[in-house]
């Protein structure tokens, strides 16, 4: 379902880019949503930062490095009580998709 | 029609104590499933990672050896795509891109290859965590009904190296993936030997067609085999008048071919962006200088003093060379026994075939070198034949048992070897020839060789057999 | 036992005197809790009350530093082995097996976690209406909201079924609650809380926060949860030779010795009897000393579109992991291949704000947007820190309204997400540029609560609680009103 217009969006790919299901009635709607949310993001288009640096962290402090000394953590108990295991391997989806 | 090859290659770090962003232990081979794990490695909510010094030091090192420039901030980003493999959905990497950049970009290796010598570029080295082990109830996952995951892996760190096209066969990249390898083991960086050790996508066109990427090959036999599987198929595409289709394919090992990854209508967009638990961490010129005067020999600087100073062919000091381990094993053999040569010659053709039938690890060597040196100063003093030594060889390598006492335990020290005494012998008459003659008239003057024969062995050769030999050869 | 009136100083006070009466004081909470949260639900998740009392005795009689002290805890902190849900279905099922580093500090120190509070959907709101577990109401009139998202922490803390609470503050989330329930709200500087344990949202401008009664109540809770963390790369530790208690207390300062500064555009929109209020307080500010400039910054328009821009590329990101894996709902994953697996979990355990900022979040990050978007609004992000830093440097911390109106009913803004996103205008810009906010009681319009904001660079945090306590002195704390439930 592509939705026409000067944003359109195009439900499907988002919903595959997001991995999240939503049905027709939702879809509408929050289509209807993210074209108003967007219009309000576009407000950010009217002032020139060519010039300025992007800040991916609010603080100049370097980062941290962890001295590799190894701690070993045994989870398989939380593990067998909060996930699907088969074995102690946990359980996941097919890896082959069905197009 | 030219091949043209590049390879992106991932050697996981498994000399270092723990995980990338985790106190995890790295030694997860011999572990139940998902026995090796925390809130950090299986992606729980609210877990933060925290870079490991030491994967960051290994990690400059292999830039150094490979004469990358190292850039100077640390800035790690997240890669998205979704997989059952991945416990956060998104993989903690590097990309080149504003704002982001690899670890080190630039540099090269010089692989010899028929006689001469080829320079592979290096494009960049990257540095990321690797996704948990995933594994089908069925063994195929076509017919597998779920998948199953284990988290033990997940978390280890990877070195990702990306080279130009510029190789040109499956012996050339057999050849650079051997050299890598090599290297890796001599920085203390990546036992190669063991699993998992190293994965390795190639990207492989016909000069002038379509690039194809084959992914998920995991050893080197792989690797020549898949390479030249997909050249023949391309080349076959083009003989038969057709195009080779750009497309990502997968090695099936099992069935020694390469096969398209399933049409796929949806193109994954990674949507990289800086890891905001991660500020940068600034590479210092102080750092770098530190890493690089600790740096360990070099495997090719190594193989060349091996043949300066000890004399060996490039065919040998190229194998001793191969492994750190076994390179050190030599040279600590050499302190007890002084023929290089003569090692050499051992360690290559009977020491490492025993190692190879048990699996090919060093892990399986429990004999110390000294051992290995006396047995061959026994040899040479012919207290053993050089068949006795090829039969004790395999307890002292893989037992750690000691060479006199074998002998001893098992009578081996008399000189019980046939071809050993004949030797002896012939060496006796040769030098008494008035005493043989003496013999042949006068069957009591027969003692006196006999004597001689046990003095050459300090009385360890096997009276009897001696007696028999002598008075055999004196009928000839 | 009357316990409307005892904050973490009065608590701690006199459990260390008398551990007798601190089984007194939990028998009292209890019994209030039991009256009154069920007409609020700020709880997700209550601590078993025979357990929490046995601890808290043995804590006050081992003289620990919070002697049992009741800490409410909102529910995107995790907890080793009670319930962590985020308030969304999707983690209805999860107990963390490990403890948040603040929550760690708070036990090792011998405080007792009391309960989970109820938010805000993974912190998405301003309302705490977007929870799965239902909307959190207004001590003040049940018919409105508490604010968000940390709205269970808040309304518990008003409605005196907990000393203190920990929140959350991502673009607001924990001075909003605090502002419209008559509570001190207060977000530190990036880094000085540990973000080890708490579930991100927005990784860059997530906060741990603390609600309380008092600025006393929230330095004295600051001393033991702050601290450079070795488990969080972006923790910091507070320069200061001074615990920030005793900063605060230290009798030398006086308002005179702070400047403030009214951004005109900050006041633009606000509500006219909030608007009245807060003059008159700042009147008595200026009457008691405090020097109050006035100044425009019109970048600060662009701040509410930048904040929303990041905060929902980062929590695309952050959300991606839930997914029915290890953790969280799940259903039988036979036969069914991860694209559709994954779409089916996600379609079902997230609500609808939620999937909104999830899918926008991942759209505005994907190839052909990131420049456009993510890039610029950091961009943004740089000029209003550099634009900032210099109006704290030459005027003083920014004095605003925490929220342009007083809290609205429930249901009013829910059905409308940009409705829903102004009501974060005055708050998201201490996010952006990483600074300390504090939010304080300044009176009430309508009979409903207004809270006060001071705003200030990195690393002011300590003069900023000063100045905040210097005021509440002057215009009285939350602790004196208390509202008419029970």
């Amino acid at each position: 379902m592509l939705l026409g217009g000067k944003m359109g969006f195009d439900i499907e790919r988002l919903m595959r880019l997001a991995l999240i299901y939503v049905d027709e009635d939702e879809a509408s709607r929050l289509v209807n949503d993210l074209k108003r949310i967007m219009d309000f993001f576009n407000k950010i288009n009217s002032l020139d930062v060519e010039s300025v640096d992007p800040l991916y962290h609010v603080l100049d402090a370097s980062g941290k490095l962890r001295s590799d000394k190894p701690e070993p953590k045994d989870t398989i108990e939380w593990i067998r009580r909060h996930s699907r295991v088969k074995g102690d391997m946990v359980v996941g989806p097919r890896t082959i998709v069905e197009e | 029609m030219r091949s043209i090859i590049g390879i992106e290659l991932h050697i996981q770090v498994n000399r270092v104590g723990s995980k990338l962003f985790c106190s995890c232990p790295t030694n997860y081979y011999s572990a139940e499933a998902n026995r090796n794990t925390c809130p950090v490695c299986l992606g729980l909510p609210g877990s933060l990672p925290v870079v490991n010094y030491s994967v960051i030091e290994k990690a400059t090192r292999l830039a150094l050896a490979l004469s990358s420039r190292i850039s100077g901030s640390l800035i790690f980003v997240r890669k998205h795509y979704f997989y059952p493999d991945l416990p956060k959905n998104y993989q903690i990497s590097q990309y080149d891109r504003a704002g982001m950049v690899p670890f080190a970009s630039g540099g090269y290796l010089d692989i010899g290859f028929g006689g001469s010598s080829k320079r592979i570029r290096i494009r960049r080295i990257n540095i990321e965590e690797d996704p948990a082990k995933i594994s089908y109830p069925e063994g195929d996952p076509l017919k597998s009904p779920y998948s199953l995951i284990d988290y033990n892996r997940s978390g280890m760190p990877l070195l990702e190296i990306v080279t130009e096209a510029d190789m040109e066969s499956s012996k050339e990249v057999r050849a650079f993936l051997e050299k890598i390898l090599t290297l890796v083991d001599y920085l203390d960086i990546c036992d190669p030997d063991l699993e998992g050790a190293f994965r390795v996508d190639a990207n492989i066109s016909i000069e002038g067609g379509e690039r194809v990427e084959v992914k998920n090959i995991g050893s080197l036999r792989d690797v020549e085999k898949a390479i030249n599987y997909e050249l023949t198929r391309q080349r076959n595409i083009i003989r038969a008048g057709g195009s080779v289709k750009r497309e990502t394919r997968h090695w099936d090992s099992a069935r020694g071919v390469t096969v398209t990854s399933r049409a796929k209508e949806y193109e994954e967009d990674y949507r990289y962006f800086p890891d905001p638990d991660l500020p940068p961490i600034e590479i210092t010129k102080e750092f770098i200088d530190n890493v690089s005067s600790n740096m360990p020999e070099l495997p090719w600087v190594r193989a060349e003093r091996f043949i300066e100073s000890y004399g060996l062919s490039r065919y040998e000091a190229n194998v001793l060379t191969s492994r750190r381990w076994l390179a050190d094993y030599f040279e600590n053999a050499l302190k007890y026994y002084g023929n290089p040569s003569k090692l050499a010659d051992l360690l290559i053709n009977d020491f490492l075939g025993i190692v190879n039938e048990h699996g090919g690890s060093p892990r399986v060597v429990k004999g110390s070198p000294d051992k290995v040196g006396k047995l061959l100063s026994f040899l040479d003093r012919g207290v053993i034949s050089i068949k006795i030594l090829k039969q004790i060889l395999p307890d002292v390598v893989l037992r750690d048992l000691d060479p006199e006492e074998i002998i001893r335990s098992r009578g081996l020290d008399v000189i019980s070897d046939r071809s050993v005494i004949e030797k002896l012998v012939d060496e006796v008459f040769r030098e008494n020839p008035k005493a043989v003659e003496d013999a042949k008239k006068n069957p009591k003057a027969i003692n006196f060789l006999i004597g001689k024969v046990m003095a050459k062995t300090r009385g360890k050769a096997h009276p009897a057999i001696v007696r028999e030999v002598v008075a055999r050869k004196l009928r000839e | 036992m009357r316990i409307e009136h005892i904050g973490v100083a009065e608590y701690i006070e006199n459990a260390r005197n008398d551990p007798e009466w601190v089984s007194e004081y939990y028998s009292v909470l209890f019994e209030r809790i039991g009256k009154v949260e069920p007409e609020i639900n700020s709880y997700i998740t209550l601590a078993d009350p025979e357990k929490a009392v046995k601890n808290a005795v043995e804590s006050a009689k081992r003289k620990t530093t919070l002697a049992g002290l009741p800490v409410a805890v909102k529910d995107n902190i995790s907890t080793k082995g009670m319930k962590t849900t985020c308030g969304s279905r999707i983690l209805s099922n999860y107990v963390p097996p490990y403890d948040a580093t603040a929550v760690r500090s708070i036990k090792e120190h011998g405080g007792v976690i009391l309960g989970k509070t109820n938010l805000d959907e993974f912190a998405m709101g301003s309302t705490t209406e977007t929870s799965f577990y239902g909307p959190t109401r207004n001590p003040w009139d049940l018919d409105r909201v508490p604010g968000g998202s940390s709205g269970g922490s808040a309304a518990a803390v008003a409605a005196r079924i907990a000393p203190v609470s920990l929140g959350s503050d991502t673009g607001g989330s924990v001075r909003n609650p605090a502002s419209f329930t008559g509570t001190v709200g207060f977000k530190p500087t990036y880094g000085v809380i540990s973000r080890y344990g708490l579930i991100a949202y927005a990784s860059s401008l997530d906060q741990i926060g603390i609600i309380g009664l008092s600025v006393e109540d929230i330095a004295l809770l600051l001393d033991i949860v702050s601290g450079e963390d070795p488990r969080d790369s972006t923790s910091i530790a507070y320069p200061s030779a001074k615990s920030f208690y005793s900063s605060i207390k230290d009798g030398d300062r006086y308002l005179g010795d702070f400047k403030a500064v009214l951004v005109s555009e900050m006041w633009r929109g606000v509500d006219p009897d909030v608007n009245t209020v807060l003059k008159a307080v700042i009147g008595k500010l200026e009457s008691n000393g405090l020097e109050v400039t006035e100044i425009s910054i019109p970048e600060i328009e662009y701040a509410l579109p930048t904040y929303y821009i990041i905060a929902m590329a980062e929590a695309s990101s952050n959300l991606a992991r839930y997914s029915g894996m290890l953790f969280g709902i799940s259903k039988d994953p036979s036969g069914v291949d991860w694209v559709k697996y994954y779409s089916r979990i996600r379609g079902i355990g997230f609500g609808r704000e939620v999937k909104r900022r999830i899918i926008l979040g991942s759209y505005i990050l994907s190839e052909g947007f990131f420049d456009q978007y993510y890039l610029k609004a950091l961009k943004i992000r740089r000029l209003l820190k550099q634009r900032l830093v210099k109006v704290y440097g030459d005027h003083g911390f920014i004095i605003s309204p925490t929220t342009p109106i007083t809290a609205p009913r429930l249901g009013e803004n829910i059905d409308d997400p940009l409705k829903l996103y102004a009501l974060d205008v005055e708050t998201v810009v201490a996010n952006l540029v990483g600074g300390p906010s504090i939010s304080v009681p300044a009176g009430f319009a309508g009979g409903l609560p207004v809270g006060l904001q001071i705003t200030g660079p990195p690393l002011s945090d300590l003069d900023m609680l000063a100045l905040a306590y210097r005021i509440e002195e002057i215009i009285g704390s939350g602790k004196t009103h208390a509202p008419p439930l029970g």
